[in-house]
């Protein structure tokens, strides 16, 4: 753990301008020789976004098979500072993210969301995380939801299924669903496929990363709306069923509206 | 033209008024906590309410291309139920440190109580410490009494006056404010309390310096497109559109500006960029975008 610390403070040392960085570790010397005391830590949380600003990092880092990317400055400050109180005062800890998530702004249960595969690696946290994806903030749903690797990780299948049809109803795409592949199951097949009947029925725009959830082993109904997206040529529809057809058994009629190349790369061609 | 709202009680309003109000030109709105109508039945409401004002209602403004600050405080309404009040009290200072909480406030009398008095002065306090800007509200009935009562409780703390605006004023009472340093702010309402042509002439009369108009629109009679319309009266009277911006856009900022937590640049018209979080993916699409492109944006 405290060579992570490190490398995530080397990370927001670079994001940050010396002042910024000058304010941000005097409330690291406070949280490391105060007595631990959630009102303080509540404060110098609050405070921070002001402190060490909202700027994108200047680079990216993996840590425990997961990368801290498209984070901003307080987030990554945020998760730092409940990271060391997790490390420096442990007997509080189990309660603390918790609290902090209930009593934060947005912007901090933001910042605890995309960092939550850090600050609770064994998952005890789900509870709060699949609440957390119950939301109709776009941007706070985003957090948990997209390009973060814990709801693959802690999500029951029932909670990812519903994550992952949230995120086509927010407009949102499942590509930057982490570990999606690894969870497709039957019934998310199943839910997805409803989702877009009923919007080819409403006659409404189709989220053209869907087909990445429906697998035709499972909802082999779903095939004519394959041929169909296929053969009308936007793009985006066209990538996202290739891709998801690659790792899946394509049926006959299926392979027979793909031209060579594409069965090709599909390595699909039949003997 | 560009407005500013400064004190409008939106989470009682509806997404029309938010459609109506920035096609009207708001691109920014302070909502003061304020009381809730009917009495309170636990210290817990305050929480929901205080996490609703900086959540879910920045959240919504934001979908109308609104940016939403808010001020967090006990109402003098609310503070008369002590053993409640004292519980609020203990909640506050976690979100006064909140980003989106620009002022203490509203706080004041209304029946010009003791208990008033005291839970008023203990948010001045807090106001002091947190270095926050602090929003009075000025009771409706013996508003002199009540304003006087204010001001001499702002100079026994020891508030700096240039920290603090007076609302609710009127023709009597703004006399009263006048060479203090405080703000002042004036409700216009479509029936009681000022309307578009009497605060002309309060314009006329005082001039433009740190004069603050709203609509305190709530869940009550009131019409959120009232700042707008003061602008409309402001321009018809003679004023020139700098002088109207000054009025309504400026000083509202920088009063609240105090509070190192809002400026002017940084009132424009909030776009929902997801692909700011998330630069790999064009996340909204497929959605028909909720706010205008940044192309299409006015001033
Ligand atoms: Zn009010």
């Amino acid at each position: 753990m405290s060579n992570n610390l490190n490398e995530l403070a080397l990370l927001l040392q670079k994001s940050c301008s010396s002042q910024q960085w000058q304010q941000f570790t005097t409330y690291q010397q406070q949280l490391k020789e105060s007595h631990y005391a959630l009102s303080n830590l509540q404060i110098i949380l609050a405070s921070l976004r002001r402190k060490v600003g909202s700027q994108s990092l200047s680079t990216s880092i993996d840590i425990d098979d997961g990368t801290v990317k498209h984070w901003k400055t307080d987030e990554l400050a945020r998760v730092y500072c409940i990271l060391t109180t997790q490390y420096y005062h442990s007997h509080c800890a189990d309660a603390l993210l918790g609290q902090l998530y209930t009593q934060g702004d947005e912007y901090e249960r933001e910042a605890i969301l995309k960092g939550l595969w850090l600050l609770d690696p064994k998952g005890q946290k789900s509870t709060l995380a699949i609440d957390a994806a119950r939301t109709n903030i776009v941007t706070l749903f985003s957090a948990i939801g997209q390009l973060n690797p814990y709801p693959a990780r802690h999500f029951n299948q029932e909670a990812f299924n519903q994550l992952t049809l949230k995120t086509l109803f927010l407009g949102l795409d499942i590509n930057c669903i982490l570990g999606l592949k690894k969870r497709l199951n039957s019934s998310m097949s199943r839910m997805c496929f409803d989702y877009l009947r009923e919007r080819i029925a409403a006659n409404r725009a189709i989220p053209t990363s869907i087909w990445q959830a429906i697998n035709l082993k499972h909802t082999p109904v779903a095939e004519d709306f394959f041929i169909q997206f296929l053969q009308n040529k936007n793009p985006q529809h066209h990538a996202n069923i290739l891709s998801s057809l690659k790792n899946q058994t394509i049926p006959a009629t299926i392979l027979s509206v793909l031209t060579k190349s594409e069965k090709k790369h599909l390595q699909a061609i039949p003997r | 033209m560009k407005y500013f709202e400064p004190h409008v009680h939106m989470i009682s309003r509806t997404t029309d008024d938010y459609e109506r109000m920035a096609a009207a030109g708001i691109i920014g709105v302070v909502e003061p906590a304020f009381w809730q109508g009917q009495p309170r039945t636990s210290a817990g409401t305050f929480i929901d309410y205080f996490d609703a004002l900086i959540g879910w209602e920045r959240f919504r403004a934001s979908q109308f291309g609104i940016r939403h600050y808010c001020t967090i405080g006990l109402n003098p309404k609310e503070a008369n139920n002590i053993a409640m009040a004292e519980e609020v009290i203990k909640i506050l200072p976690r979100y006064l440190a909140k980003d989106g909480v620009v002022a203490v406030g509203e706080v004041g009398y209304d029946d010009i109580s003791n208990a008033e008095e005291r839970f008023f002065a203990e948010q001045l306090q807090l106001a002091k410490a947190f270095e926050l800007p602090v929003l009075v509200h000025t009771p409706h009935r013996d508003k002199v009494k009540g304003t006087e009562r204010t001001l001499a409780l702002i100079k026994e703390i020891g508030l700096n006056p240039e920290m603090v605006v007076v609302d609710h004023l009127n023709e009597i009472t703004i006399d009263l404010v006048i060479d203090t340093g405080c703000w002042k702010g004036h409700s216009v309402y479509p029936e009681t309390k000022m309307s578009e042509a009497r605060m002309i002439e309060l314009l006329k009369r005082y001039g433009t310096d740190k004069m603050i108009v709203n609509s305190a629109a709530d869940w009550g009679v009131s019409d959120p497109l009232k700042v707008p319309k003061v602008g409309q009266a402001m321009l018809a009277a003679g004023y020139d559109t700098t002088e109207v911006e000054k009025v309504l856009f400026e000083n509202p900022i920088n009063f609240f500006a105090q509070s190192g937590r809002i400026a002017i640049a940084d009132v424009t018209r909030p776009l929902i960029d997801q692909t700011q979080l998330h630069e790999d993916n064009s996340a909204l699409r497929g959605q028909s975008p909720i706010i205008e492109a940044e192309a299409e944006q006015t001033s």
